[in-house]
């Protein structure tokens, strides 16, 4: 069922963010679950949901329906974080994000971490 | 910010058979230059239809003096590009369906293209960062279907072609821009174009991969 611990991927929760310094999000925020189930750790990775209007490549637009949450929001696939799956951490389960969304949002990671994942192409000949 | 729609509109006004509509999703525009190991008689086709384009279909956008009659003359140019996109694609589709390994080989892209310092500096980090980005996303779909055997929705497949065909204008357009960066590009043209892009190969890859997102259906136990 959604909405228990651990958080698992696509899942959108309420959540307490790291400290930080300014440029990076932090206090409570709305996150997207972005990790891997099989990721082997002990901390779930999480983009946090914003509601400040944003464009580049690695920021996904989510419409309230997609989302549950009440503003169109933006999905910063920059800001990731490494949250422990604790309910210090996450407050309250929000609902699972949309499947139409979910490659925008991989398009989005993959636009963030441009260069350090595999080449798809490397294995051809 | 460029209007996609209008572009999509263009774009539905282009037939084509199925078999064309798969090469065409299969072939990234950009990359038709790095295969030039295809016969001669066909290079000297991809050569004289990629001269035609540039001419026809470019260079006036790079011509014009402001942001506006730029946008509106890469509007025109589209018409002439859905022309002749597909008419490249009908001469070399034969050779290329021939064997799935010819289309795999051309969909490999350099993807340090949109990184490299020339790039950088003639179309700005911004510009690239979103050509980078649609690049990938246009890459996924020809790389999805061409080598996993990726299935295109048939309920989605003429919008899918229609979004590709307005990326790989846009695309093709960035390289050009890219190129022909002196004296000076009209200020905002290589990021409006660079946005159209990646709508329209973003939207084009959410619509072909959604069922790979969705959620496992529940097991059913058999009686």
């Amino acid at each position: 069922m959604s909405g228990e611990f651990p958080p698992k991927q696509w899942e959108v929760w309420f959540a307490s963010l790291r400290e930080g310094v300014p440029g990076e999000q932090t206090g409570d925020h709305n996150v997207l679950v972005v990790s891997s189930p099989l990721m082997q750790s002990r901390v779930v990775l999480v983009a946090p949901i914003t509601s400040t209007a944003r464009e580049a490549p690695c920021v996904v637009k989510v419409e309230p329906q997609d989302s549950g949450l009440k503003l169109v929001s933006y999905i910063e696939c920059d800001q990731l974080q490494a949250l422990s799956p604790s309910p210090k951490r996450f407050k309250e389960f929000r609902r699972k994000l949309s499947a139409p969304v979910r490659p925008a949002v991989a398009l989005a990671l993959q636009s963030a971490l441009r260069g350090a994942l595999p080449d798809p192409y490397a294995n051809e000949s | 910010m460029v209007a996609i729609k209008a572009f999509v509109e263009a774009a539905e006004l282009q037939g084509g058979s199925r078999r064309l509509r798969r090469a065409q999703l299969g072939v990234v525009s950009s990359t038709l230059g790095a295969s030039m190991d295809m016969p001669e008689h066909l290079r000297n086709v991809v050569v004289g239809i990629a001269k035609e384009i540039d001419d026809r279909c470019f260079r006036p956008v790079l011509e014009e003096a402001d942001l506006d009659r730029a946008l509106e003359h890469a509007r025109a140019s589209f018409q002439t590009f859905v022309e002749l996109w597909p008419a490249l694609l009908a001469a070399i589709a034969p050779w290329l369906l021939e064997d799935q390994g010819r289309l795999v080989a051309m969909t490999r892209v350099l993807t340090d293209t949109w990184t490299s310092e020339g790039t950088l500096e003639a179309l700005g980090t911004e510009a690239a960062s979103w050509f980078a980005a649609a690049h990938d996303a246009r890459a996924a779909i020809a790389y999805g279907l061409v080598k996993n055997g990726m299935p295109v929705p048939p309920s989605n497949e003429a919008t899918i072609v229609h979004l590709c065909l307005v990326a790989d204008f846009a695309i093709l357009l960035g390289l050009f821009l890219a190129q022909h960066s002196r004296p000076k590009l009209v200020d905002g043209i290589a990021v409006a174009i660079g946005k159209l892009a990646h709508e329209s190969a973003k939207d084009a890859y959410v619509l072909m991969a959604t069922h790979r997102f969705a959620d496992p259906q529940p097991a059913t136990v058999s009686e």
